[in-house]
């Protein structure tokens, strides 16, 4: 397995706040990644930096092959990204959105856009702005997926939706194999826990793990003291950031 | 994928592209309905309100689409979609091409042909101004639009930008007074302002690919205010400016049989602190005469100590001539006057002092002569354009409208055919530029006003109003024909001031 994604000692700062202090990830391709941490742990950063909107301090990041300071146009092709802070174009209308979007990727496949309009009930005649939010990031979503993205990007697709529409995003689109890799940004841990199948934990700007989830669980058994290997992702998570800061602080 | 994001623009923002356009129209019908005596009541008023009404437009148009997708922030759609930033940026500039400079192209034309300008003439023109719009206005706004996010923060950097300007100037001021800008309001001041307005494309230029290829916002705006220091401090030295008019006009040697010097025949007069020195001028031709752009005094003792250095204090070019309208041909003696400040002159000493004049003149050459009625007349001309005179109280009104390059002097006399005639009324707008179109409207505007009557009663003129219908006016356009500096040196005893009457009625000391 091949990975999509390699960051290595990844530095991000801010002043004198650092958001990332040396990150080393792997993303496998063809997993669902959860990138899992309280919020400044610096997810959204990572996520950044990997997209090429902001540039890192230190250290390198690669996408697709490709390094981050140098993602253009061609690897945007394959790359889709949903956010919950995403600045939609608020005056266009859905219709037009998708009309605009279409042209800009080789891969878009109409018919896919179609089940996705029709599957999520997306008004073709209101404008953004007037769509919830809950109806913003299905529209993000939707124009995330329609042109087959090997890699799509999310970041917190969760904050703020209802119960039943996480539980739709997840079921219809999000589980199915589409043949694309897909990290995750959430800390949302219940969701993350029905869909990924790798996990990285950060806080602080630090990696606490990075594996399988099943790897994960043998960890937190062998190192957080003999816990239940059944253990939710949300005890574990816990755990594991109560005992690096401890650390930390001693 | 140029063509996908302008349409995008064009759904959003067609409205105010649609708004920016009837501005453009309404501007253009006021200038049309003015005609060449503002005769329409409405248009006057009009006139005002569009002018400000269409800068306006335009700025909020381009900054509208370029932050349509902003470059400052990281949650935008647009940096995530496979759009590559030279198209982006290409499709925002023809979004600006074709809802503002092809209408005012479209409108400037129109209004020139219904003046009966040529039409290939015309369209060369509007397509030359609007390269100056795009040049000096949409790309400077497009490059602050691009570091800021909306149009709110736009107005803050740009009267942010208009603060450290006030200070650049008042600095200046304070240091350096009058010499802080040694071309300013004068004939040659395009020349700086060529120079700004390069700089000003220049820092544009930088800042459009600071944002849209490295995304370099805080640099950017850095960038701006750099900009305006530079423009403000960065000052064109005036004999610099005056080589670079000669060199323009392709004057070299056009004056060399012009001599000028200290009239030792007239004595120096000194009238409440202006002191006028008597000149001899010879070697102008008879369709000629000389225009001083600027004259530099210096009053040195013998022993080489300078008591006073100082320029002329009218900016701007004048006509060099007689005091009192009495030789305004150029020829002849002519008065120099240089005020002095009080302070220095009433410290001079009575002892004989050197003066140096380092005068900046230019010789202007008649290009053409026309006749035209008085009253209800018109003439056209490719030296002049159109021009048509009209009576008035107590005045015949002559104006002018040309595309492209007008005259820089117009010399006119009101002539009856038995051979009377009124004194010759000479106008010039002592600008020197080569054709820089003004940026809203491609035709120049000009006239002057010859007076057929005085109504205090006081001038008789031997063409008045009841002679002017069947009058007519003599018109002569001026060109500068070469540009030239005289050094003058002579040794004088300053005279002592004698009283000003017109001063509340007390003599000047």
């Amino acid at each position: 397995m091949t990975d999509v994604i390699e960051i290595r000692q990844l530095v991000k700062r801010y002043g004198e706040f650092g958001a990332l202090r040396g990150l080393d990830l792997s993303i496998p391709a063809g997993s669902v990644f959860a990138l899992v941490g309280a919020s400044g742990a610096g997810k959204t950063t990572t996520l950044k930096i990997l997209l090429n909107i902001i540039e890192p301090t230190g250290g390198t990041a690669r996408v697709l092959g490709v390094d981050s300071r140098r993602i253009g146009p061609s690897v945007l092709q394959q790359v889709g990204y949903v956010s919950e802070n995403q600045v939609l174009p608020v005056r266009l209308r859905v219709q037009q959105f998708f009309d605009y979007l279409r042209p800009c990727y080789h891969s878009w496949d109409e018919a896919l856009e179609r089940d996705l309009r029709s599957q999520l009930r997306l008004p073709p005649r209101r404008r953004i702005g007037e769509l919830s939010h809950g109806m913003r990031l299905k529209l993000a979503l939707a124009c995330a997926l329609a042109f087959r993205p090997q890699l799509l990007i999310l970041d917190e697709p969760f904050s703020g939706l209802d119960a039943l529409t996480r539980d739709e995003m997840i079921r219809e689109f999000l589980r199915e194999p589409r043949k694309m890799s897909i990290l995750i940004s959430s800390h949302e841990l219940d969701e993350v826990e029905r869909l990924a199948t790798h996990v990285a934990f950060l806080d602080e700007g630090r990696l606490l793990f990075q594996g399988a989830l099943t790897d994960l669980r043998e960890h937190a058994r062998t190192n957080l003291g003999g816990g239940n290997p059944s253990s939710s992702l949300r005890a574990i998570f816990v755990a594991m950031v109560t005992a690096a800061r401890q650390a930390v602080a001693a | 994928m140029i063509a996908h994001v302008l349409r995008k623009d064009w759904i959003l923002l067609w409205p105010l592209a649609v708004l920016v356009t009837a501005i453009q129209v309404g501007y253009e019908w006021t200038n049309y309905k003015l005609g060449f005596f503002t005769a329409h009541p409405v248009a006057g008023q009009l006139l005002q309100l569009m002018t400000g009404a269409w800068l306006v437009a335009i700025v909020v148009l381009s900054a509208a689409v370029v932050q349509e997708d902003t470059i400052p922030g990281v949650d935008q759609d647009w940096l995530i979609r496979p759009v590559p930033r030279t198209q982006l940026l290409m499709a925002k500039l023809l979004f600006l091409l074709l809802t503002i400079c092809v209408p005012m192209l479209l409108v400037n034309v129109a209004d020139a042909l219904a003046l009966g300008f040529p039409a290939g003439a015309s369209i060369g023109l509007a397509l030359y101004k609007e390269s100056y719009v795009v040049l000096c206005l949409i790309l400077p706004v497009m490059a602050l639009a691009s570091a800021t996010r909306n149009l709110v923060e736009l107005l803050v950097l740009m009267a942010a930008m208009v603060v450290v300007y006030a200070a650049c100037l008042w600095v200046g001021g304070a240091f350096f007074g009058a010499d802080r800008c040694p071309t300013c309001d004068t004939a040659i001041s395009w020349i700086q302002h060529l120079l700004q307005h390069l700089g000003v494309l220049a820092g544009a230029i930088v800042i459009l690919c600071l944002q849209y290829y490295r995304r370099r916002t805080q640099l950017s705006r850095g960038v701006a205010f750099a900009g305006v220091v530079v423009v403000v401090c960065l000052q064109i030295p005036w004999n610099v400016a005056f080589g670079i008019q000669s060199w323009v006009t392709g004057s070299h040697g056009g004056a060399a049989s012009v001599s000028i010097d200290v009239d030792t025949g007239a004595a120096p007069r000194n009238t409440g602190g202006v002191v006028t020195v008597p000149l001899k001028i010879s070697g102008v031709a008879e369709d000629e005469f000389l225009m001083a752009d600027r004259a530099r005094f210096t009053i040195k003792t013998d022993a080489g100590k300078i008591l006073y250095r100082g320029t002329n204090s009218y900016r701007g070019s004048a006509p060099l001539t007689a005091d009192r309208g009495e030789a305004d041909s150029g020829v002849g003696t002519v008065l120099a006057s240089m005020e002095l400040p009080r302070s220095i002159y009433s410290h001079l000493p009575a002892a004989q002092v050197q003066l140096g004049i380092d005068y900046s003149l230019t010789v202007m050459g008649r290009t053409a002569e026309f006749k035209l009625r008085a009253v209800d007349g018109e003439v056209r001309s490719p030296a002049l354009g159109v021009c048509q005179s009209r009576s008035s109280t107590n005045v015949v009104l002559l104006r002018c409208k040309q595309i492209g390059q007008a005259p820089v002097c117009y010399r006119a006399t009101l002539i009856v055919p038995e051979g009377r005639h009124n004194p010759e009324v000479l106008e010039c707008s002592a600008d020197y530029r080569p054709y820089i179109p003004p940026p809203a409207n491609m035709i120049a505007f000009s006239g002057l006003q010859l007076p057929t009557a005085d109504s205090a009663g006081l001038a008789h003129y031997p063409v008045d109003p009841s002679s002017v219908n069947e009058a007519y006016i003599r018109l002569e356009v001026y060109q500068p024909r070469a540009h030239f500096q005289r050094q003058i040196q002579h040794r004088l005893t300053l005279p002592s001031p004698t009283p000003t009457p017109h001063r509340d009625g007390k003599a000047a000391s």
